[in-house]
């Protein structure tokens, strides 16, 4: 019997997952309770939640698992310290020292007392995708950033073994800096605008690849090596050094700037070594292991153009890529980790969603938020089959829904149960939804969700595709709104074991439209985490006028909300949380002050 | 004064330069005055008002706010007209007033009100700068907690000097300055009593102390209240506020005023030493330290301190002058203004006497009184004020105007929901100031605190006739689910899994918990949940605990007022697992009544608490009795109700 609370925090996208006796109960990550995009602080929120979750107190968690090792982390930093010559970053740097943060964090404003074992950056990575691909063994690919010192390793892992890890690259020589730094380049932000660089990569041509690889190289094993002198993210300031600006020939893009061809290519360029070095290190993990099936894991991993570049060139049987593949599924990894460390045996089974948040229900939790706000609703508790038709109706009529349902997504995508939904065949949709809700860049595509049994109609490949996390060719030319540029689209593939209500609308799309696809966007604005609860919702709905909101049984239309409503949600902003660390103090309610 | 550009903005109006007014921008903007716009240069004679809350007249603004009031004191003396005008910022900070100030210069006025004072506090705690962290450690290294409440008085007089000087400096040669400084509700305000950190193991004499001058004051002995009192603050270095106001009773009961009122006043001025979140006041030192900077500058003062214990209806200032611990009710209002019209007349030229403003001045209509009043049980509430004060702002409002419990009924009968404040919209036409209430509160569920207000409203309401539900009341929507695991520690109870939402529950607790922490930590000894239950069946209690300051002890529940198990506390989260069944349970509200025996309780060493404090890490200066990380309560499934299903 074992508890484990395996908890990501304090770098990027803090998160928090429950495993008991090896099976995995809940995942969330902390940005959707806090309202904080990417939080990084202690997750506790999550941590709660998880825990009811399961059912547990935390007085029933028998260790709590932190997906990265304080120690080696701060030989990282030491090292990097000894090295830096220029007094003010050495000062910044000195001054993020504090191994015992994560200790001090999970005992102190956790409230964990139980043992805290620290699992390896990449190690949380490699469990987080082995031990739920469903494979028996396998070769484990982990690529990102930066852990402690490892930026990629690679390694085989076995049921009954576990897994073995190979540093293959060690900071500052890192694939996924590269790309962050082309990312930062282009205008974008780094942890967050990988996505934006990919998606801007099928507009242009790979011209500047050549001038890219003065900057990056690589081995016949796929270890990269980046020229130093380019870059100049030791100094916290900036990614890139002015050299880069001197190779490539053009400034850094500022924020708000139009993208021209060039970024276009830059991106092309980038990408393409980025797809090259996966190729690469891909190869010579599978020669190297000879396992038939790989699973792969860290930021990287997110590069869905990659990852079908992978699965097309046949090195793998099979290929799994963990869908939180980012440093919130370290927590799921770090807890898979060490729940086999204490005897529960791994999941043998494949994760076949993700829908591990909390959940809401209509009667107690949607309705009395819904009746506070003073809006009228649509009740289909006892209608569901209707609350589907107007649904269709809706978005055959070109209407954008926010669909809310069951448990949250863990992970980066929304797959149906906190998604904005719309008709994926009317070509101005892409434009009316940023518009109303996504206020982002004209280039990137929106993604398609299909019935699986209707996936080949549309999409090439014929694979299952629960998580949006490779690129399929569309066979069609009739989904201009989900279909990007080069032909591709990022595919969910819909399975009613995994999420019934959504598979019966789209379900329902079919036998009504003839069109067994749907746009789905994840339920947020530009720059605000997915929903979450009811609230949360109902917030982001009346802020963008979405023309109609689905909540569990409940329907509000835009008709209903007062604009009064939207003009004080719109005043108050995305954030209803204030932090929590201690720097940042507690804004204080109007009355406690005088 | 030189001529320079005129400011794009001041506070919340901006510069519109083609007819050189200032404009009110759009949005929702409560904290400040709701005038449209205003002249860049005056018409006739003008006096800007700034400061804080108290200086908007929260709850009676935007019907009666001070500057109101000013305007009509004056304006019958004057041969020209008089403008006041609104510049005041609930919950302004130093920085803000001083901001205000230094753009407000170029409004050519005559005179300068600043009515200011109670948030200098939060300058010291909630909202102080890194250095001023490291001063406190220091200070508590060198000489415990007593060190520090120097440490912060010196600060605070410092602070006062300070800001008097630069506004001061802000108006030289442009116009006279008179600083107003705010009275507090000595007498009707409780803040939870904290313990102090005091080292060596003396925390528990400390409040077995503390329950001996409780017990003499129950009886009635005040020579035994004042013994135990003064054994007290030798223990303590005069640090307890509870020991103060024992004091201040057994001087009241015996007569002696000015006894009662020193002491009263320095209850509220060893708060200072408490690092958690206190509501608003002037503490002493910062007065002094602005009295001696306006008498160095040759500003005027208008001294409300002084002024306002003379009209209080028990020779202290209670709930006759104020609402809560510092906003002046309608009474209030008018006297300050009184007073303060009273001390600046001369400087605008004008007579005016105190029988002349209680002729000019209009005190509140019933309406704005019977808002102003509704509003105060919330905030009473949400500081955990006896239920007797609740129960008197329910009163004072129904009496004003009988058409406020509309208000209460709509609060009473409002989902509690987690639902913030700005996607309220519930409506009271006719009442302002509730209008603005119910929808800046709203119905939060705010905790056992919302259960007694509600309650208090109930019975206004079937006082006046309105049909109420039967006692008590509790909303369905924190009834008990069947078989859903609620989290008692949740402000609202349901759903069960929802984490905590701290933010809305950190100031509704007696006990003060951390923000740092991120889990329930008793300040008090005793620690106060409910739950709702649609008919009287069994209910398991799960609680997870432990002692959270090095010692020993056990904690006991009660539900209702019946024995109903304990634990003995350790180092680690224990959970204690309860059943209870009627008659110790009920339908409606439930009452879980946690009692933190403690046998023993080590402080870390002064020298930990230092670095810690240091850090910003959390609140470390007054005893942590115990500690919750969750009390959940569910009724089992075959008990559920059919409206659950």
């Amino acid at each position: 019997m074992s508890n484990v609370l395996g908890v990501s925090a304090l770098y990027h996208d803090a998160a928090a997952a429950i495993m008991v006796d090896g099976r995995l109960i809940a995942a969330a990550q902390e940005e959707r309770f806090s309202r904080r995009k990417q939080d990084r602080t202690v997750p506790w929120r999550a941590a709660r939640a998880c825990l009811d979750l399961a059912g547990l107190t935390m007085a029933e968690i028998d260790c709590l698992a932190y997906y990265e090792d304080p120690a080696m982390k701060l030989d990282r930093q030491m090292s990097m310290l000894a090295t830096e010559t220029r007094p003010q970053v050495a000062r910044e740097l000195a001054a993020r020292i504090d191994p015992y943060r994560p200790f001090r964090a999970l005992r102190e404003s956790l409230g964990c007392d139980r043992p805290i074992r620290f699992v390896p950056h990449h190690m949380s990575h490699a469990a987080s995708a082995f031990y739920f691909s469903g494979f028996e063994s396998a070769a484990v690919l982990v690529l990102d950033g930066v852990g402690e010192w490892s930026t990629s390793s690679y390694g085989f892992g076995h049921v009954d073994r576990g897994i073995d890890l190979v540093e293959a690259d060690r900071f500052p020589h890192s694939l996924g800096l590269f790309y962050s730094t082309i990312t930062a380049y282009l205008g974008f932000d780094v942890n967050e605008g990988e996505y934006k660089t990919m998606g801007l990569a099928p507009l242009g041509k790979p011209v500047l690849a050549d001038r890219l690889r003065h900057i990056i190289g690589w081995n016949e094993d796929g270890d990269v090596r980046l020229d130093l002198t380019y870059f100049d993210f030791l100094g916290l300031r900036r990614m890139w050094s002015p050299r880069l600006v001197e190779l490539l020939g053009q400034p850094p893009r500022a924020g708000e700037e139009a993208l021209t061809d060039w970024h276009a290519d830059l991106a092309s360029s980038a990408q393409s070594i980025l797809e090259s070095v996966v190729l690469q290190k891909a190869s010579r993990v599978r020669e190297r292991t000879g396992a038939r099936n790989l699973c792969m894991a860290g930021g990287v991993a997110l590069n869905c153009v990659a990852n079908a570049r992978l699965r097309q060139s046949g090195l793998f049987d099979d290929i799994f890529v963990q869908p939180a593949a980012g440093d919130a599924g370290g927590s799921l990894g770090a807890a898979a980790q060490v729940s086999r460390d204490l005897g529960s045996a791994p999941p043998v089974r494949r994760l076949r969603d993700v829908y591990l948040g909390p959940e809401y229900s209509t009667e107690r939790d949607v309705i009395p938020v819904v009746r506070a706000a003073n809006l009228p609703f649509g009740d289909f508790r006892i209608r569901p089959d209707e609350l589907l038709d107007d649904v269709v109706r809706r978005l055959a009529a070109g209407q954008v829904v926010g669909w809310f349902q069951g448990r949250m997504e863990f992970g980066p995508r929304a797959l149906g149960n906190r998604s904005i939904l719309a008709d994926p065949r009317v070509a101005g949709m892409r434009d009316r939804i940023n518009g109303l809700v996504k206020l982002r860049e004209a280039f990137r595509p929106f993604a398609p969700s299909v019935l699986r049994s209707h996936a080949s109609t549309y999409f090439a490949g014929g694979e299952e595709h629960p998580f949006m996390l490779e690129t399929v060719q569309a066979l069609t030319d009739s989904l201009p709104a989900v279909t990007h540029a080069d032909g591709s689209a990022r595919v969910q593939t819909v399975d009613p074991q995994t999420n019934p209500r959504y598979a019966a609308l789209l379900e329902r799309f079919w036998s009504q439209e003839g069109c067994a696809v749907l746009l789905n966007t994840s339920f947020n604005q530009r720059g605000e985490p997915i929903v979450c609860t009811p609230t949360d919702a109902l917030a982001c709905f009346a802020r963008s006028r979405l023309d109609a909101v689905v909540l569990g049984d409940v329907l509000v239309d835009v008709a209903d909300v007062p604009p009064s409503l939207t003009a004080s949600i719109t005043a108050r902003g995305k954030v209803s949380a204030f932090s929590d660390e201690p720097e940042s103090g507690r804004a204080l309610a109007v009355y406690e002050l005088a | 004064m030189e001529e320079t550009q005129p400011p794009s903005r001041i506070g919340v109006w901006d510069h519109r330069p083609a007819d050189d007014r200032y404009v009110r921008s759009a949005g929702d903007l409560p904290n400040w005055g709701d005038r449209t716009d205003f002249g860049r240069r005056p018409d006739g004679r003008r006096i800007l008002l700034l400061g804080e809350s108290v200086a908007r007249g929260l709850c009676y603004e935007p019907v009666i706010t001070p500057a109101k009031l000013l305007e009509q004191a004056l304006r019958g003396s004057a041969s020209e007209g008089i403008e006041v005008v609104d510049l005041a910022l609930s919950g302004a900070r130093i920085s803000d007033v001083r901001e205000v100030a230094a753009s407000a210069r170029h409004l050519e006025p005559d005179l300068v009100v600043v009515f200011a004072g109670n948030n200098w506090k939060y300058e010291l705690s909630e909202w102080a700068p890194t250095e001023a962290r490291a001063r406190d450690a220091r200070a508590l290294e060198g000489g415990g907690l007593q060190a520090v409440l120097r440490q912060r008085e010196n600060a605070l007089t410092e602070l006062a000097v300070g800001f008097v000087e630069q506004i001061c400096a802000l108006f030289e040669n442009v116009a006279s300055v008179v600083f107003v400084l705010p009275e507090r509700n000595l007498l009707d305000w409780h803040p939870a009593p904290l313990a102090p950190v005091l080292g060596g193991g003396a925390e528990l004499s400390w409040c077995r102390l503390l329950d001996e001058a409780r017990a003499f004051a129950r009886a009635g002995d005040w020579d035994g209240v004042l013994g135990a009192a003064t054994a007290l603050h030798d223990l303590d270095g005069g640090l307890s506020d509870e020991g103060f106001r024992l004091r201040a009773e057994a001087h009241r009961f015996r007569g002696d005023l000015t006894e009662a009122l020193a002491n009263y006043r320095r209850a509220f001025d060893v708060r200072l030493w408490c690092d958690g979140i206190d509501p608003s006041w002037l503490p002493s030192a910062g007065a002094a330290g602005a009295r001696k900077a306006v008498a160095d500058r040759g500003a005027q003062l208008v001294d409300l301190t002084t002024l306002l214990p003379t009209y209080a209806a028990s020779g202290i200032p209670d709930r006759s002058l104020f609402y809560d611990f510092c906003h002046l009710n309608g009474r209030g209002l008018l006297l300050a203004a009184t007073e303060i019209a009273h001390g600046i007349a001369p400087l605008v030229g004008v007579t005016v006497t105190r029988e002349t403003c209680a002729a000019r001045l209009t005190p509140p209509d019933p309406r704005t009184e019977a808002g102003a009043a509704f509003c105060a049980g919330f905030v009473n509430a949400d500081f955990a004020q006896p239920e007797e004060t609740l129960t008197h702002f329910a009163r004072t409002a129904a009496a004003a105007d009988a058409e406020i419990v509309t208000a209460m009924a709509a609060y009473c009968s409002a989902p509690a929901t987690s639902v913030p404040w700005w996607m309220r919209t519930i409506e009271v036409p006719g009442f302002p100031a509730a209008q603005r209430f119910l929808r800046g509160i709203g119905r939060t569920g705010r905790y056992v605190h919302d259960d007694a207000l509600v309650e208090a409203f109930m019975s206004q309401l079937r006082t006046v006739g309105v049909t109420a539900p039967a006692e008590p009341a509790v909303s369905p929507e924190r009834v008990l689910a069947g078989g859903v695991r609620t989290n008692l520690l949740d402000p609202i109870f349901a759903p069960a899994w929802r984490p905590l939402d701290w933010e809305g529950i950190l100031p509704t607790l007696p006990g003060r918990p951390t923000g740092y922490r991120h889990y329930f930590r008793a300040h008090t000894e005793v620690s106060t949940f409910s739950f709702g239950l649609d008919a009287a069946r069994p209910v398991q209690l799960q609680i997870v605990a432990r002692l959270g300051s090095p010692g020993s002890g056990t904690l006991r529940v009660r539900v209702n007022g019946a024995d109903a198990g304990d634990l003995e506390l350790a180092d680690e989260w224990r959970p204690l697992g309860i059943t209870v069944g009627p008659p110790d349970v009920r339908a409606g509200r439930n009452r879980i009544e946690i009692r933190w025996c403690r046998t023993e309780i080590r402080t870390p060493p002064f020298v930990t608490t230092a670095h810690r404090l240091e850090q910003g890490l959390g609140q470390e200066l007054s005893v942590v009795y115990g500690e919750l990380h969750s009390v959940h309560a569910w009724v089992p499934a075959d008990e559920a109700s059919t409206a659950d299903r």
